[in-house]
């Protein structure tokens, strides 16, 4: 069936509004903070063969992960068992999204009585049970069964109809059985609303048009990105860098990724990187694919939409017991503390290829959890930070401040948190002269101090580079370290980037975030732009003039003395290279 | 007698309604000082009666400007100690996630007069530090000294207890009285301080800008003999003293749109029609906003000043503002082929050089250069034959630029930029009002704006909709609207609590506060009639992040009551969601009160004469598929149908500032407010 561009036009955009749509509707029925104000959730659909048509743009890992939960999901159920209405659930990290937080909802859909498609998402539930609230410990978890519940594909609605006893089982396996079931009716729910949207498409357009548009959809993407990719010489290119460590006194861990261009043909391997630890940070593969496939798209095809075809030339290898590819059981809750690592090697694989688009290395974010029994209500809580800093420097300008890359999570308002939970925001505030500096600066550190109005309560840290700092390219300078302390206005106690610890009422958690990385020689920055940083406040004098080759007197530019001094430092500099 | 006036980008539109009669009339607008447009067209129209005016009713684009255009005033901020970089930070989610190169809108306010004070007022409204008084005088002093104008007063929690802005407001007024002062608690009095701290500094960076211009107007009409009393235009959609949004001027962001949309409200009043949906296309962009049972739907938050209209790239404003959807779709929107697909906007050629078919070197394809070659627009006849439009200027861009690429003929082309871009309209529109839970297929549609009325029954047909009415004087729509404008003022209260017996007295209170407040800023209005309050909250499920807003019975607040807005809030829920949670507890975050005193008019538009050689009917070609190709179609002078005509489609109607594309299977009449109404005959399209 021949498809003109007017007709492809239009179910194209159909596709994608009803994806929309249903995400919208997720959003806004959810209760757990991650979905419903962090956007810590997915939407996306899909043909009869399991191919990803559109996806609702929210947090890229999880709706890339959903073509493997949906083929696992149909191992257990076959096409040929299910009936409209039915709704699987799964979040076993080895089958979806590798963490149990995140748990998937799939609906077939059907037409005139034939399957013709899947809806699925997913969202970040905050808790799973397991040995912490939150279910996201670094430490003190031996496998996957102490980090939670695990749920394999199993039926949640059946033609319609809850299956109680599994909501049962599920609720009961949570600290906050309430809001866990809401979410997943809402997830339910959101299928349903795309799987009326297609129906209605169907009803318009028929099953033929729909089918001929597709296999041009995704015709057209893969060869978009293959176009991408053959404009890039062939050859292999490699970065590697590292995680602090998973545990007090352990040792640091080798990130490598070697990326191999031949062609239209593209692949990433990990190979040279670390084995799986002891620690929940272990990545199962379907996120090391995911968030691989998304720093290769957000430099070659930014607006290539996220259907099968940009996957098709693209390979993405993880080694057997590798970090990005542990063993069943081996645990995994807190692995998107990988994430930002495998973009930062990835990128800088990239940017000897690409050097006018790959970016230097993000701030780290900091996740960290505090959960315990709220003294006023007497109701358990988890109050969850998520504190984003530094966008890293790109080629052609600063980095972002106080927006992350890869994950897209926003952070929760202070006064909600201060309304809802026992906890004090005393400060939430940039850090100065925490950037790469570069001709083109990174994004700064963010500090951020929780005071605790209840106790004892269970604090667990999921946070990195407090040893290895956000690297920066060509010239550049890195970000500043991060770091926790305990009560920093007192007698300040450093606390582990990844410990576990009981906290007391009347205490505060400082978290420092550390900046990111820049991009190109500091000493080319316009003169300008550092006097206007220093006038912010966001860089000192004294980096200005120690960093930057900046000479600044009473907050005016010196501008002969600036010459002077950046000619001395790139003597210096080539003397030092010499 | 009421004046209306209606400053915009381009023009300046007068409305005034004398002895049940409306006029209109439009000059250019002035810039820099718009006011000196005002006054032009005063004297012009309206020279010797101004003194009769007991109102002037009062919109413009002048707020939106300014912030958009940023050339508000230098604005500085005082903040609670440890949160400098709030306004900086935001919400911290990027508005496109795989497009690595994008640029955050830069803040208002650079860091460096963002200065931080000791005080704490805790989420209870407990005070944890008192307000340092002389952080705060020498903060003023030290503003003033650097020429700073506008200062605005952003401390954590103030929406729980207001008392520390409000010390440290007079502790400025004593350090600095010639600043212009304005506090969050004032402005935006709700939870989510990034969101209140940002609506605050717009109000705090457009008051000297507005103040200055409404006391030229007023100093200007004074002058003029009018002794009446001026009222503006709120985003709100009614009008309040100007006194007043001095101090508010944060609220007349979208006074421009919410003039549009109002119009379309009162017009559906008069037509009994109780669901409306204005739609209203200009050049770049087309503004949808709902109209149910009569009353326009308003938001309580919107974005100013967005990167390609992508939600969360622009400025939150937390004030109540009519719903207006605003798509990247005009007649100056371009098409281009994209990976194989065929894109319309939001990308356009604005006025200049606008479309190729402007001859004004405009090389692009666009949507008037599609209407126009499928015959829609009469090229002698365009802008009341101001601008005469060229045809082959138009098939060379569309062919060039997207037929030949995409291997289409010119009508394939043509078709697909017309269709698409109601496609997107229509697409925007259903989006739009799926999220709000209504389903539109019995709205009516009213069309206004130079290019609505070309669109409009194809976009009815696909929503669904069976009927479009396109008014008397579309072009100037806004201006008319305002003469029917209600006066209101909204105001709103944060006080998280469930729905239980036992606060029945404290939400009771909190609405008795407000209508309190609202007496005291409606006090003096020159309006006659009753006010009314009407009451809603934004309430949810206990442990939700997200509320619906939830209409109220006004009170007293008893338990019968909190039944009823329990069931309200089930119900509303279940409209937008599909399905309600009946047994689960809900509590009230927003507790939102409407001060309105309406207005009504009921005024007929003067009858015209009809212009010289504009009256006759003809026939041209022109494409419409459902009859199969090009087709000869009768087109009337808008000025020749006299009320009770009946008309059957194909045809066409013109008239000076727009053009009415009735397509087959649609039935036409003028009814007796000169309205043309379109009717979908449902029988002969199987629909």
């Amino acid at each position: 069936m021949a498809i003109d561009p007017l007709t492809l036009t239009i179910i194209w955009n159909r596709l994608t509004t009803i994806a929309e749509e249903a995400g919208n509707t997720l959003r806004k029925t959810a209760y757990s903070p991650g979905i419903r104000d962090a956007e810590d959730c997915a939407f996306a659909m899909f043909d009869a063969e399991t191919r990803m048509m559109a996806e609702a743009i929210y947090t890229p890992g999880q709706s890339a992960s959903m073509p493997f939960a949906l083929r696992h999901a149909l191992d257990v159920y076959p096409a040929s068992s299910l009936e409209p209405g039915d709704g699987i659930v799964v979040n076993d990290p080895y089958l979806g999204n590798g963490h149990l937080n995140d748990i998937y909802v799939l609906l077939p859909v059907f037409f005139n009585g034939e399957l013709v498609a899947y809806t699925g998402c997913c969202g970040h539930h905050s808790d799973v049970g397991g040995a912490a609230p939150g279910s996201q410990a670094v430490q003190g978890v031996y496998d996957l069964y102490s980090e939670g519940m695990i749920i394999p594909p199993v039926m949640f609605y059946r033609r319609r109809q809850l299956v109680t006893d599994v909501a049962e089982l599920i609720a009961a396996n949570t600290r906050i059985h309430d809001y866990t079931l809401g979410d997943l009716k809402a997830q339910y729910n959101a299928c349903t609303v795309a799987e009326r949207g297609l129906i209605r498409l169907l009803e318009e357009v028929g099953v033929d048009a729909w089918g001929a548009c597709l296999e041009e959809m995704l015709r057209r993407t893969e060869a978009e990105m293959r176009e991408a990719i053959e404009a890039l010489p062939d050859g292999q290119y490699e970065y590697e860098g590292f995680l602090d460590d998973y545990e007090e006194g352990s040792p640091a861990l080798r990130v490598k990724a070697t990326l191999t261009i031949a062609g239209s043909y593209l692949a990433v391997d990990y190979a040279g990187s670390d084995g799986y630890v002891p620690a929940a940070i272990n990545c199962p593969y379907n996120l090391t694919y995911s968030y691989t496939l998304y720093a290769l798209k957000a430099v070659l095809a930014p607006s290539l939409p996220a259907n099968e075809g940009i996957r098709r030339p693209i390979r993405v290898v993880a080694p057997e017991g590798s970090i990005f590819n542990p063993p069943f059981p081996a645990p995994c809750a807190a692995r998107a503390i990988l994430v930002p690592r495998m973009i930062d090697v990835v990128m800088g694989a990239l940017s000897q290829v690409t050097p006018g688009r790959a970016l230097a290395a993000a701030s780290h974010f900091d996740n960290t959890m505090m959960g315990g029994r709220d003294l006023k209500t007497g109701r358990p809580f988890v109050n969850f930070q998520m504190i984003s800093a530094g966008f890293p420097a790109r080629p052609y300008c600063d980095g972002e401040e106080a927006l992350p890359l890869g994950y897209n999570t926003g952070n929760v308002p202070i006064e909600i948190d201060e309304a809802v939970d026992p906890v004090v925001i005393d400060r939430f505030e940039f850090i100065p002269d925490s950037a790469g500096a570069g001709k083109f600066r990174g994004g700064l550190g963010i500090r951020k101090d929780i005071r605790l109005l209840a106790g004892p309560l269970r604090l667990s840290n999921n946070a990195d580079r407090h040893r290895f700092p956000a690297w920066g390219l060509y010239g550049a300078g890195a970000g500043t370290v991060g770091r926790i302390l305990l009560n920093p206005d007192g007698e300040a106690r450093p606390l582990h980037s990844k410990g576990v610890y009981t906290v007391d009422s009347g205490e505060v958690v400082s978290v420092q975030v550390g900046g990111a990385g820049g991009w190109g020689d500091p000493l080319e920055r316009a003169p300008k732009a550092v006097l206007e940083d220093v006038l912010d406040g966001v860089v000192s004098e004294t980096a200005a003039h120690s960093e930057y080759g900046v000479v600044i007197v009473d907050g005016r530019l010196d501008e002969t003395g600036t010459a002077a001094l950046r000619e001395q430092m790139a003597r210096a500099k080539r003397g030092a290279n010499a | 007698m009421r004046i209306a006036i209606d400053v915009g980008g381009t023009f300046t539109d007068f409305a005034w309604e004398v002895d049940g009669k409306i006029r209109t009339g439009k000059v250019p607008t002035t810039h820099p000082e718009p006011s000196d447009a005002v006054f032009k067209g005063l004297d012009e129209f309206l020279a010797d009666r101004l003194q009769e005016a007991p109102w002037l009713i009062h919109a413009s684009t002048l707020a939106s400007n300014t912030a958009i255009e940023r050339t508000g005033a230098e604005t500085a901020v005082l903040t609670t100690r440890g949160f400098r970089d709030v306004l900086l930070i935001g919400r911290q989610k990027r508005y496109d996630v795989y497009d690595v190169s994008l640029r955050r809108p830069k803040s208002l306010v650079p860091r460096r007069r963002i200065l931080e004070v000791d005080e704490r007022t805790a989420a209870d409204g407990s005070v944890r530090k008192p307000v340092a008084a002389d952080q705060v005088l020498e903060a003023a002093r030290e503003l003033e000294q650097l020429g700073v104008q506008s200062l605005a007063i952003c401390f954590l929690n103030s929406y729980a207890n207001a008392e520390h802005e409000e010390q440290a407001r007079s502790l400025v007024g004593e350090a600095a009285p010639s600043m212009y002062v304005t506090t969050s608690a004032d402005v935006a009095p709700q939870w989510r301080e990034y969101e209140r701290f940002s609506t605050t500094v717009l109000n705090a960076y457009l008051g000297p800008t507005l103040s200055r211009y409404l006391s030229s107007l007023a100093a200007g009409l004074k002058d003029r003999g009018f002794t009446g009393q001026v009222l503006v235009m709120q985003s709100s959609g009614g009008v309040a003293p100007a006194e007043t949004m001095e101090r508010y001027p944060v609220r007349l962001l979208e006074s421009g749109p919410a003039a549009g949309v109002l119009m379309a409200g009162r017009l559906s009043r008069q037509l009994g029609v109780v669901n409306a949906l204005s739609f209203d296309m200009g050049g770049t962009t087309a503004k949808l906003g709902l109209v149910r049972d009569g009353i326009v739907n308003v938001t309580d938050t919107f974005e100013i000043a967005q990167v390609d209209l992508k939600p969360r790239s622009g400025l939150p404003v937390m004030v109540p503002s009519v719903d207006v959807i605003e798509i990247g779709a005009g007649g100056g929107s371009i098409a281009r082929p994209n990976r194989g697909l065929i894109e319309v906007g939001p990308r356009s050629a604005g006025a200049d050089p606008g479309p190729a078919c402007y001859g004004r070197g405009g090389l692009e394809p666009t949507v008037t250069d599609a209407d126009l070659v499928l015959g829609y627009l009469n090229s002698d006849y365009f802008a009341g034959g101001l601008l005469r439009l060229d045809r082959d200027g138009a098939k060379q861009a569309i062919m060039s630029r997207l037929g030949d690429p995409l291997d289409m003929t010119l009508v394939e082309a043509a078709w697909s930029i017309h269709r698409l871009v109601n496609m997107n309209m229509a697409t925007a529109a259903k989006a739009a009002s799926i999220a709000r839970g209504i389903d539109v297929r019995d709205f009516a549609l009213l069309a206004f704006g130079g290019a609505g009325p070309i669109h409009a029954a194809r976009i009815a047909e696909e929503l669904g909709i069976g009927r479009v009415v396109v008014p008397r004087a579309a072009g100037v729509g806004s201006a008319v609207g305002l003469l029917g404008a209600d006066v209101r003022f909204d105001l709103v209260r944060t006080m998280r609590c469930p729905l239980s017996e036992s606060e029945a007295g404290n939400i009771e209170r909190a609405y008795a506060e407000l209508e309190q407040v609202a007496q005291t800023l409606l006090h003096g209005m020159a309006s006659d009639g009753e006010t009314i309050y009407r009451r809603s909250a934004d309430l949810r499920y206990i442990g939700q992040g997200f509320e619906v807003a939830t209409d109220v019975p006004s009170g007293p607040t008893t338990a019968a009551v909190l039944k009823e807005i329990e069931g309200n809030f089930h119900s509303t829920y279940e409209r937008i969601y599909g399905q309600a949670d009946r047994g689960r507890a809900v509590e009230g975050t927003n507790w939102r009160l409407a001060a309105i005193r309406p207005t009504e008019v009921r005024a007929r538009h003067e009858s015209r004469t009809i212009p010289p050689g504009g009256g006759a009917s003809y026939s041209r070609e022109a494409y419409l598929p459902e009859v199969g190709d090009f087709t000869m179609v009768e087109v009337h002078s808008r000025f020749s149908l006299q009320p009770g005509f009946e008309g059957r489609g194909p045809a066409i109607v013109e008239e000076d500032d727009c053009t009415t594309v009735i397509p087959a299977n649609w039935t036409f009449t003028v009814d007796e407010d000169e309205n043309l109404v379109l009717s979908f005959e449902a029988d002969t399209h199987g629909n």
